[in-house]
């Protein structure tokens, strides 16, 4: 029937278009993201670069601020300060930092390792490609300084904390492999971190434009490889190191002490790397006047984002100072609450008296992390160990420092006297810039001052422990979400298990 | 239009429809309308000629009412009708020739066309649901045929309760299927699992399919709705379809009935489908109800005088530890949190302010639904409208739906129809974050811990956020408090959702046999999320955001169906078909802050600080095939096949195929049973089959670059706009694969009064879509790859059993209960478990998920009660720091030392065993239904029990204060304390539970309400919602997960989560139900 017949011609038609749309399937099922560059698209124009960098130092800067971290792991471990906590209701993970109570899981100590990595990749992924790239030579050099130093940095910071580390130096292809990998030894780890510098270092300008202040720089490479070398105990290569900075004359220490902690301060002669936030971006501000500022104190100290007093200057550091001493002057000791009271709270005027913005996380707080008063004590020290005495430079040096902070100049001290003054005056220079753990670690007298501080609570000292801290807890235990995922290929550091 | 004669030869060429070739199937369609008109043509003998017509009515079996909607159908043909108001139905029909009676509901029966033409039927409640007609993917079966697991609720069991929402309609009612109302907000979030937790990653929410149209589950996840953990859980998108427009709810659950949705069935499938209009004269339905919500159980907290002991009690054993005594008086102390606050020596005198009274309420909810439907031989319509309005019981918070919908069906001519399907729909959710760290917003953390001396209100009517204390030197002591009350009254958000379903379709009868259909859908979601935060609150002050996005999903689906029985015993239906879906989805994002007042909340007011925007896209490509055949209704055989192309899957890996096969063996049919009388059916059942799982973010095997300042710049610099990588690629990227055995009987007995259907099923998914933890050195904390191995295994029963069937009295059970184990069998590249942190409370690690145990279990150490004295301590292995009165924790390994080794497995959110009971009674004109829903045998972790410095629940009364007074040995000391802030199983809860879910008890006035003239049936009922749960878990509600919907790390690993949560509501409706 010619009906059936032109039906049965449309039935057939309809499944030649089904068999037609499949031959247009692989377009159909094309699919690029739309909102996002794919990365086999990147890192091939000198503007991919640039953000590449860029993006870098948006890791850097979770590093030093994120929620606090590195704050407290370095100087709420110290003597200098403590969680001082009203009523008790503390957070538990910054009291164990305080306290040596750590455990594997602190998310802090977590945190730290990888914001850490975090970092570490993303140069990482800069260098493997950068050398391919079609780049001018000046601007490979520039940044491969940059992501050099940046790691170099980084591992500096995590071999103090945890001791042997992953060495990951090349961006990870290869997943099921990197479950595999070891902890390097601390020798191994200083070896790249020395290296990374020393290579860096040439490459780098001594400043840039105005409108990338910030950015690392020949003085930033110099003064850390200064401060590994003395950490590590490689003394006539610090000296060297402290000198090129000092001679470089790119920067000076500021006339007022106080004025370091101002806004707008970025790129001020005495900085040389800093991590840089602002109010009013977002996810770019910094969170420490909230997170510094006592308990209780929202409304009077910081007007919105809360106040939890994580990081509060401790008893002993506070009395430290001589009379007379200008750096005093940024420890408060108290407030006057909106109810007109009077409450004596100690806090860092340095930090909690900055803008809090839009509450929470939108402070223009910066961080230093080397400025030009830490690389003349250094640089001090470095000279004493060398010569196994001070000469005219190290006193010029200490000097500059203690004549800025009102304190009288010093001469002919001995070996071990000069020494004690220099150590004095890393405390007291920058107490709450993340030095005073590694300073007793590199000095070699962790155990000892922390140890000479116990007492219980409530005593008077509050620097936080109330037993003697042993070898062990010089580190930090490893995280405990590293053992886990990388058993057994990670172990876990002697003590934490 | 191009009309063609038949003669004329068709030639068309199909190059430029490539990309639309949709288009072209509509043509096609049309080309057909056109040729059969040829019907007409000289030559054709039309097929009525020898036809006479045939007229009857359709009542019900027992009550004799008329039955409407009736199917009526010339067997062997696509010729029929429907059955009037009336029952009433006319039909052309040959003589000897035999015709289908057929009804969702009812049974399915056949009659042979008598000389009279007078066909009266009276269809019989089905004997059981042997006979139901249910829907399966692309198709329908009597359920006698079925050789899958399948199983559904139709439109008699859901119209006669007040439901508000489709989750409602579901608890507890379905063997296999467990409905989790994780946030009981109105109109929040549920979590649906057929045959447990499958996937880890990937989502586990099942394919749901409205009217043929597959909707895009994308949308389900909080992401793509703007929303933040512990707001809400995401609302499903089933929230927005009237439940009073359900037909049915099937729900496909093993491999043999899922595999024709292939890559997307490996969570099971759930089709719904909507009423169609009923031909005769309109009938109109309205549907009002009205009532109220209250909070079902409130928690026991702390009053003055309780809360007051247990501070000073902190404080002195906080001092003792410090070395002091506990009878120094406050001089002596060395600091304020050592001292005794004036405040608390004589707390009871103090007000006492009852957090929960505060930001919980009565609220009142109505429901209006009328619908209209009717037509004649050639159009047919369904219409509805819905409003909802359902507040709150938490303050500000609540639900309003408007939902409207438009089903036409039309016979363009014998051998073809064409239907349409509309169903727009909007909500308005006024958001309550309940969850989530108590800083950021967690009202209901809040309300359970603060202590109750604390106001809510200052003097001048502001919301109190400090409190002071004294101390007897003369000293103060200010405590700042984020106020529950100013973030549920004050913190306004609002949710608003516009959902449109559309599908057009047409079935054109090519030849006698084979039937063709086309379709094409769209699904559209579009949602909007806009949030103030006024200035008073501290955390994020006059802090603005709106979000919005746009879904658009499109469907194109072809089938041809064929379906003939041969020599009278051999029946056969095959499928064939090519779909295609294309799914975009666009969001706008911006946030803006330092409004300079409260008054004005939209974006414009406040300083633009942040905006973002995103797209992205996936399309899936499909042929599928099915193919069933039975003899005499004996032996059943069924063959499907589907291959999928997804966008999703990395370049290397673009394509898999889904094939399945179930056999049946009707036994009841054969000779022997004959004589077996109580016997009244019995079937056999078995398929095995491969399906997928797809639902992984669209650009996942892409490594991406995305968006990462820094602030450059002298002074105070500016924002640098840079990029990094996201996340690794990985391009063999493919979807999970689950392979599922399932053994099933049916077996009726005493003429089918009682009806049991039991399942076995063992369903192991491989290549799992695993965001695993690589190690942190990498830059990265998880990648997405295809590793690991999962195993449910399960066994599931339905009984459903005719009591009593009287004139006057009816009594009948359903009965349903299943038991699911799920088990890891390998995971990751290396095996080495999951553990992971919960995002809810501070990322404590909280759950482990590895080898040969169930998915997501909490992990921690063993509590066994409190150490009551220094010796204790001394004769066990401890934590460091351990003092009397601090947690005891099992020795798990026997090391005799209490390290992080200790921790060990302490339960799950798994259940053992899910059941529902359905009692229904009726006698004379009432109606009284009885539903209970029950879990058992899972675990919850409570972790507000872990926030132990400020108010705690009364059930902490009997603590550890001092050796002298040591508690009940099981409540640790009150002060602080890390030790006793480990994970443990102090922690976690037996959240087993018995609901009563549902009681309704309705009475139905006969004719005689106005003669019978305007309002042809009446009904009025009481209905009450979770009556009563019957548990021993202490928090708000045991079927709960706080971080539901989180878009970072799926809760498949972080299930049973309790840090603050909607609480459940008891909710009564008083209703009326009207047809005219």
């Amino acid at each position: 029937m010619i009906y059936i017949n032109n039906i049965n011609r449309i039935g057939t038609i309809a499944l030649i278009v089904a068999l037609v749309s499949l031959g247009s399937c692989k377009k159909f099922l094309e699919s690029k993201p739309i909102s996002a560059t794919s990365v086999t698209e990147f890192y091939k124009t000198p503007a991919d670069f640039e953000q590449a960098m860029i993006g870098a130092y948006s890791a850097f800067a979770q590093v030093y601020q994120g929620n606090g971290y590195f704050a407290l792991l370095t100087d709420l471990h110290s003597d200098n300060t403590s969680e001082l906590v009203l009523g008790g209701d503390g957070n538990e993970a910054k009291m164990d930092i305080d306290r040596f109570t750590i455990t594997a899981d602190n998310e802090h100590v977590t945190a730290f390792w990888q914001n850490s990595y975090t970092l570490i990749a993303r140069v990482n992924s800069i260098l493997a490609s950068i050398n391919t790239s079609s780049l001018a030579q000046g601007a490979k050099d520039e940044y491969t300084g940059q992501a050099k130093t940046l790691r170099a940095l980084s591992y500096f910071n995590m071999v103090r904390l945890y001791g042997d580390v992953p060495l990951v130096t090349a961006p990870v292809t290869d997943i099921d492999a990197s479950y595999k990998l070891k902890r390097s030894s601390v020798e191994d780890v200083y070896t790249q971190i020395i290296a990374d510098l020393v290579a860096a270092e040439p490459l780098l300008p001594g400043t840039y434009d105005a409108s990338m202040t910030g950015k690392v720089t020949k003085g930033a490479a110099q003064s850390l490889l200064g401060e590994v070398y003395l950490t590590h105990k490689q003394y006539p290569e610090a000296v060297t190191a402290f000198k090129k900075v000092i001679d470089g004359n790119q920067y000076a220490l500021l006339g007022t002490y106080a004025d370091l902690y101002k806004a707008g301060k970025q790129g001020n002669s005495e900085s040389i790397l800093m991590a840089q936030y602002k109010t009013g971006e977002a996810y770019l501000g910094s969170n420490l006047p909230n997170h510094f500022a006592p308990t209780g104190s929202e409304g009077s100290l910081t007007a919105t984002g809360g106040s939890y007093g994580f990081n509060q200057p401790t008893e002993d550091i506070a009395n430290a100072y001589s009379v007379g001493d200008v750096r005093r002057a940024n420890i408060a000791d108290g407030y006057t609450n909106s109810d007109g009271n009077y409450v004596p709270a100690k806090y860092i005027k340095g930090y909690v008296d900055r803008e809090v913005g839009n509450g929470y996380l939108d402070s223009g707080a910066d961080w230093y992390i080397i400025r030009f008063a830490d690389i003349l004590l250094m640089y001090a020290e470095a000279i004493n160990e060398a010569g196994n005495g001070p000469t005219s430079d190290a006193y010029t040096a200490l000097n500059l420092v203690k004549v800025r902070a009102n304190l009288a100049a010093v001469s002919g001290l001995t070996y071990d006297s000069f020494k004690a003054d220099v150590y004095e005056q890393e405390r007291l220079e920058s107490p709450f810039e993340g030095h005073r753990w590694f300073d007793l670690l590199r000095t070699g007298k962790a155990l000892e001052v922390m140890n000479s501080k116990v007492s219980t609570p409530g005593s008077g000292s509050t620097i936080g422990i109330s037993a003697a801290i042993q070898q062990f807890q010089l580190l930090y235990p490893i995280p405990l979400i590293v053992v886990t995922t990388s058993t057994p290929a990670i172990t876990q550091n002697q003590g934490y298990n | 239009m191009i009309v063609l004669s038949s003669s004329e030869r068709i030639c068309i060429s199909f190059r430029h429809f490539k990309s639309s070739n949709f288009l072209f199937l509509f043509l096609s369609s049309f080309f057909l309308l056109n040729s059969t008109n040829a019907e007409a043509s000289p030559g054709f003998v039309p097929l009525s000629v020898m036809q006479t017509p045939v007229k009857g009515r359709v009542t019900d079996k027992i009550s004799g009412e008329p039955l409407s909607g009736v199917s009526v159908i010339l067997k062997g043909t696509m010729k029929g009708t429907i059955s009037d108001a009336s029952g009433n139905y006319v039909l052309a029909a040959p003589q000897n020739s035999v015709l289908q009676f057929t009804i969702v509901g009812y049974g399915t029966v056949e009659m042979k066309v008598t000389a009279s033409g007078i066909l009266n039927v009276s269809l019989g409640r089905p004997e059981t649901s042997l006979n139901e007609v249910v829907v399966i993917g692309y198709g329908t079966q009597t359920k006698a045929d079925v050789t899958g697991s399948v199983t559904s609720v139709n439109a008699k069991q859901l119209q006669d309760r007040s439901v508000v929402s489709f989750s409602e309609a579901l608890a507890g009612q379905m063997a296999g299927v467990q409905v989790q109302q994780t946030s009981a907000a109105p109109g929040g979030g549920i979590t649906l699992r057929i045959r447990g937790t499958g996937s880890i990653t990937a989502g586990n929410t099942p394919l749901y399919v409205v009217d043929g149209v597959p909707l895009d589950n994308s949308v389900t996840n909080a992401a793509a709705q703007g929303q933040g953990v512990g707001e809400q859980s995401p609302v499903n998108p089933l929230a927005s379809i009237n439940p009073g427009d359900i037909q049915s709810i099937d729900v496909l659950k093993d491999a043999s009935a899922t595999s024709i949705y292939g890559s997307r069935g490996s969570n099971g499938v759930v089709i719904i489908t909507t009423k169609q209009g009923v031909m005769g004269k309109p009938q109109i339905n309205l549907n009002v109800s009205g009532g109220y919500s209250e909070i079902a159980h409130k928690i026991d907290m702390m009053n003055n005088q309780q809360y007051a002991q247990r501070q000073i009690d902190a404080r002195n054993i906080n001092w003792v530890r410090a070395g002091g005594n506990a009878t120094d008086p406050n001089s002596v102390r060395t600091s304020q949190s050592f001292m005794i606050p004036n405040e608390f020596k004589n707390a009871s005198s103090l007000p006492r302010y009852d957090w929960q009274d505060l930001i919980y309420q009565k609220a009142p909810l109505q429901n209006y639904q009328l619908s209209g439907s009717g037509g004649t031989e050639a159009v047919r319509y369904y219409l509805s409208g819905n409003y909802v309005d359902q507040r709150g019981i938490a303050a500000n918070s609540g639900f309003k739906k408007y939902a409207f919908r438009g089903n036409i069906d039309a016979k363009v001519s014998d051998r073809i129809s064409i239907g349409f399907r509309l169903a727009p729909s909007y909500t308005i959710n006024n958001i309550f974050s309940a969850g989530g760290i108590s800083d950021q917003g967690g009202t209901v953390v809040a309300a359970l811990s603060l202590p109750p001396i604390y106001p809510a209100y200052n003097a001048d009517g502001s919301y109190a956020t400090a409190y002071t204390l004294h101390y007897d030197d003369g000293s103060a002591q200010n405590i700042n408090y984020y106020n529950p009350v100013a973030f549920a009254k004050g913190i306004d958000q609002v949710f608003k959702q516009f959902n449109t379903v559309g599908s057009f379709f047409t079935n054109i009868n090519i030849v006698k046999n084979l039937t063709f259909r086309t379709s094409i859908n769209a699904d559209i979601n579009t949602f909007s999320n806009d949030k103030f935060i006024p200035s008073y609150i501290g955390y994020n002050p006059s802090f603005g955001s709106s979000f919005s996005s746009t879904n658009l999903s499109w469907v194109n689906e072809n089938t041809f169906t064929y379906s003939n029985t041969f020599k009278e015993k051999h029946n056969l239906n095959i499928l064939a078909g090519v779909t295609e879906q294309k799914s975009s989805f666009t969001s706008t994002g911006v946030t803006a802050n330092k409004f300079p007042n409260d008054l004005v909340h939209t974006i414009n007011a406040g300083i633009v600080n942040s905006g973002s925007s995103y797209r992205s896209q996936w399309s899936l490509l499909s042929l599928l095939g099915r193919a069933t055949y039975n003899y005499d209704q004996k032996y059943f055989l069924t063959a499907t096949l589907r291959r999928d192309g997804s966008s999703r899957f990395g370049s290397s890996n673009k394509w898999g195929t889904f094939p399945s096969a179930s056999v049946g063996w009707r036994v009841s049919q054969e000779k022997f049973m004959r004589d077996v009388s109580k016997v009244s059916e019995l079937k056999f059942r078995a398929s095995y089959g491969l399906i997928g799982n797809n639902q992984i973010p669209d650009y996942a095997s892409v490594g991406l670059i995305s968006s990462s300042n820094y602030i450059l710049g002298s002074g105070d610099g500016s924002t640098n706009s840079g990029l990094a990588q996201s996340n690794l690629s990985n391009p063999f990227l493919g979807w999970e694969q689950a392979k599922e055995f399932d053994f099933g009987v049916d077996l009726g007995l005493f003429d089918n009064r009682l009806f049991v259907t039991a399942d076995y099923y063992n369903k192991l998914t491989s290549h799992l879509l695993l965001d695993v933890p690589i190690p942190l050195s990498t830059g990265y904390e998880t990648a997405l790859r295809n590793l690991g191995k999962l195993r449910n295994k399960g066994f599931e029963m339905a009984v459903e059993s005719r009591n009593f069937q009287g004139p006057q009295f009816t009594w009948s059970t359903n009965v349903n209960v299943s038991f699911n184990t799920n088990k890891v069998e390998a995971l990751g590249s290396n095996g080495s478990p999951l553990i992971v942190a919960n995002r809810a409370q501070e990322n404590s690690l909280t759950h482990i998920t590895t080898i040969g145990q169930p998915l997501g279990s909490f992990y921690g150490f063993v509590y066994e009660g409190v150490f009551k004295t220094q010796a204790e301590i001394d004769a066990y292995p401890s934590l460091a720091g351990t003092l009397p009165g601090d947690a005891k924790f099992k020795d798990v390994n026997g090391d005799k030392v209490l390290n992080q080794d200790d921790r060990t497995i302490i339960g799950n959110n798994l259940p053992n065993a899910t059941y529902g009971i359905t009692n229904n009674f009726a006698y004379k004109k009432f109606d009284l239904n009885i539903s209970l829903q029950g879990v058992s045998g899972l675990q919850v972790i409570n972790l507000l029990k872990r926030s132990n410095y400020r108010n705690v629940a009364a059930e902490f009364n009997n603590y550890w204060a001092s050796e002298a007074k040591p508690g009940d040995g099981y409540t640790f000391q009150p002060g602080n304390s890390s030790v006793n802030r480990n994970i443990s199983s102090w922690l976690v809860e037996d959240a087993s539970f018995l609901r009563i879910k549902n009681v309704t008890l309705g009475y139905r006035f006969g004719n005689h309400l106005f003669g019978g003239n305007v309002i042809k049936n009446a009904r009025i009922y009481v209905n009450i919602q979770n009556l009563y749960t019957f548990t021993k878990y202490t928090g708000y509600n045991p079927d709960v997960n706080t971080t539901e919907g989180d878009p970072y790390i799926s809760s498949a690993l972080t299930p049973g989560i309790d840090y603050g949560t909607y609480p459940l509501s008891r909710t009564i409706t008083f209703g009326l139900n009207l047809g005219f």
